[in-house]
């Protein structure tokens, strides 16, 4: 169960806890855009991959996460995988036709489907590490009053940007509690006999619905709840709202930038010139 | 079957910030067939202990054995037939109305029996009976869960648990939310329930309960055990070493005893012992 909490602020003071959030939602985007481009052969694509990889370890360990905990909780993923495979193998890119793995019957699996499908993967899941140390790092007001700040020239077009962050916020700070309920469902749930982890997929089925109809239930019942209790407190939308935190920019924020600025630039420079660092440093051709 | 505590200790979220030691190294033994009361203060880990007995929760050192089932914090030794154990020790939870899921009241209360392997039909015939035990009529049967009275859904959570016929009825504060009439039914219920054979574990903070129905008392502070005794000897304690409520009859028996009434505290256990009590006292003084 733990699994689910991954990403969840967890309050240390690691250097990257430190950083003001706007600093690390422009980090994120920098960084997923790193991960996401292409480049120009698969080696290449697997070294700038490797590196990505190293640095999103080297952030986890930053902020006190355990990236194998992480991987335990993409275990899932395997169905996603199958589906890429499937997709690539049923509409194979045109070029590399000639790299084929193996043969299903006289149906040729080639090499760039299993690696496209691999890459893909591979890409989500630093996808979504970044966006953990993001969310475990920040905690879920901060990094409301960072997407605010970030949403406030459009408040002179005429677009309420402190109601949309509170919903944001109360999103986020319902995450946790939701997550609570999912607990207590199950554990009421498997006392009546339900088995989550094991089963057909019919009795599964049911035992989700068991878990999804309480929980959206609960969910109502409590967003119905919260309305009356904030607007029993004088929470008017259309009013202006003090703030108690006030974000802050430091040095470290600069140098967080800017290393991050570097490496998107870098990725997007040899992503751009298709630069193949095996064939200008070594001579070598590589796929 | 006897329920038995070996040195239990409970971590919530170990190695983490939020690291919370709920259980510590807890002794104890439940006999078969008598009603134990477990009470204590707001977090003193109740819920965490009872969460032991259907291994919703694996303790994190020492053993539970239930029976012959052992939920050990060594995986090695743990047993791993929890279908058996979860039938045998039935569990209602502290808010039980998050569980409802089915459209009918009927079906809701059979999907425990259904899981446990009751055929269609037995299932729903147990879930008449339980119905008409916790005193909701036939008119209940068709009607939607989820448009019950908040005391309802109570009952209707607990007819779930009583379908399944659990040998073991573990019962987390089942009275709270309830009018005091529906409050003495349920427990008229469950003293039925035990003249079967079943035993009972009952957390409450009603002590007028615990009084009433109790064999044993267990009284826990901060995740230890600190006394186990009959609901007599606790009460005729001072109580406010472990901040538990006087019971209003040893209140009034305390007063009148104050006020030269020489009372005696023995058997006291609800209102009529107590008006017995009186009576044989003032009949002796008059002598
Ligand atoms: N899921 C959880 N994660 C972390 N800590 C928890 C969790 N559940 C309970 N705790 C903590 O463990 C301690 C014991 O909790 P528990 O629910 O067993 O108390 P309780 O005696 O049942 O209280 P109550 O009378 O309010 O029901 C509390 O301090 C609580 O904060
Ligand atoms: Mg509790």
């Amino acid at each position: 169960m733990s699994s689910i909490t991954m990403g969840r602020y967890v309050p240390y003071r690691s250097p990257i806890h430190l950083l003001d959030p706007r600093t690390k939602l422009v980090c994120l985007v920098l960084l997923v855009v790193s991960v996401f481009l292409g480049y120009a052969n698969y080696s290449t694509t697997f070294l700038m991959t490797g590196l990505s990889l190293l640095l999103v370890l080297v952030l986890f360990a930053m902020t006190r996460m355990s990236f194998l905990s992480l991987l335990k909780s993409l275990k899932s993923l395997w169905f996603m995988l199958i589906f890429l495979l499937l997709i690539y193998a049923i509409t194979p890119r045109s070029d590399n036709l000639d790299w084929v793995a193996f043969f299903i019957y006289d149906y040729p699996i080639y090499w760039a489907s299993i690696l496209d499908a691999l890459k893909i993967l591979v890409r989500l899941m630093l996808m979504v590490a970044l966006s953990l140390i993001l969310t475990a790092s920040t905690k879920p007001l901060d990094l409301t009053a960072g997407i605010e700040w970030y949403l406030s020239p459009i408040h002179f077009l005429g677009v309420n940007t402190a109601a949309w962050a509170m919903v944001l916020s109360l999103a986020l700070r319902f995450i946790p509690t939701i997550l609570e309920d999912v607990q207590r469902i199950m554990k009421a749930q498997s006392s009546r006999g339900v088995d989550f982890k094991r089963g057909k997929l019919t009795v599964r089925a049911r035992a989700l619905i068991s878990l999804v109809v309480p929980l959206v239930v609960s969910s109502l019942v409590r967003s119905d709840e919260l309305g009356d209790a904030m607007e029993g407190r004088g929470y008017d939308p259309r009013s202006k709202r003090t703030r108690y935190r006030k974000l802050t920019f430091h040095w470290g924020d600069l140098i967080a930038l800017l290393l991050c600025a570097a490496f998107c630039a870098l990725c997007i420079t040899m992503s751009v010139t298709s630069f193949d660092p095996f064939l200008t440093w070594f001579g070598v051709t590589v796929r | 079957m006897p329920i038995q505590f070996e040195k239990v200790s409970y971590t919530y979220e170990k190695k983490s910030p939020f690291a919370h030691d709920a259980l510590k190294g807890v002794d104890l033994l439940l006999e078969e067939g008598k009603t134990s009361a477990i009470v204590g203060k707001t977090g003193s880990g109740k819920s965490t202990l009872i969460q032991q007995m259907n291994a919703l929760l694996n303790p994190t050192e020492g053993k539970v054995i239930i029976g012959d089932f052992i939920n050990s914090a060594n995986k090695k030794e743990r047993s791993k037939d929890l279908f058996s154990l979860r039938k045998k020790v039935g569990m209602v939870f502290q808010f039980p109305e998050y569980q409802l899921f089915e459209d009918t009241v009927e079906k809701d209360v059979a999907f425990g029996p259904r899981n446990f392997g009751m055929k269609k039909e037995e299932a729903l015939q147990a879930a008449h009976e339980a119905l008409r035990r916790v005193g909701l009529d036939e008119s209940f049967d068709k009607r939607s869960p989820f448009q019950l009275s908040g005391g309802e859904k109570r009952k209707v959570a607990i007819a779930g648990i009583l379908a399944t016929k659990p040998s073991i009825l573990v019962l987390d504060e089942p009275t709270s939310g309830l009018d005091p009439a529906s409050a003495e039914e349920t427990m008229a219920l469950f003293e039925e329930i035990k003249k079967d054979g079943t035993t009972l574990i009952l957390v409450t903070h009603d002590m007028d309960l615990v009084l009433k129905h109790a064999d044993q008392v267990v009284v826990m502070e901060e995740g230890e055990i600190k006394k186990v005794c009959t609901p007599e000897e606790l009460f005729s304690l001072s109580l406010e070493e472990y901040s538990l409520d006087t019971p209003k009859v040893y209140r009034f028996a305390k007063k009148a005893i104050e006020k030269g009434i020489p009372l005696s505290l023995e058997g006291l256990h609800d209102v009529s012992s107590l008006a017995e009590a009186l009576c044989k006292a003032l009949r002796k003084e008059k002598k």
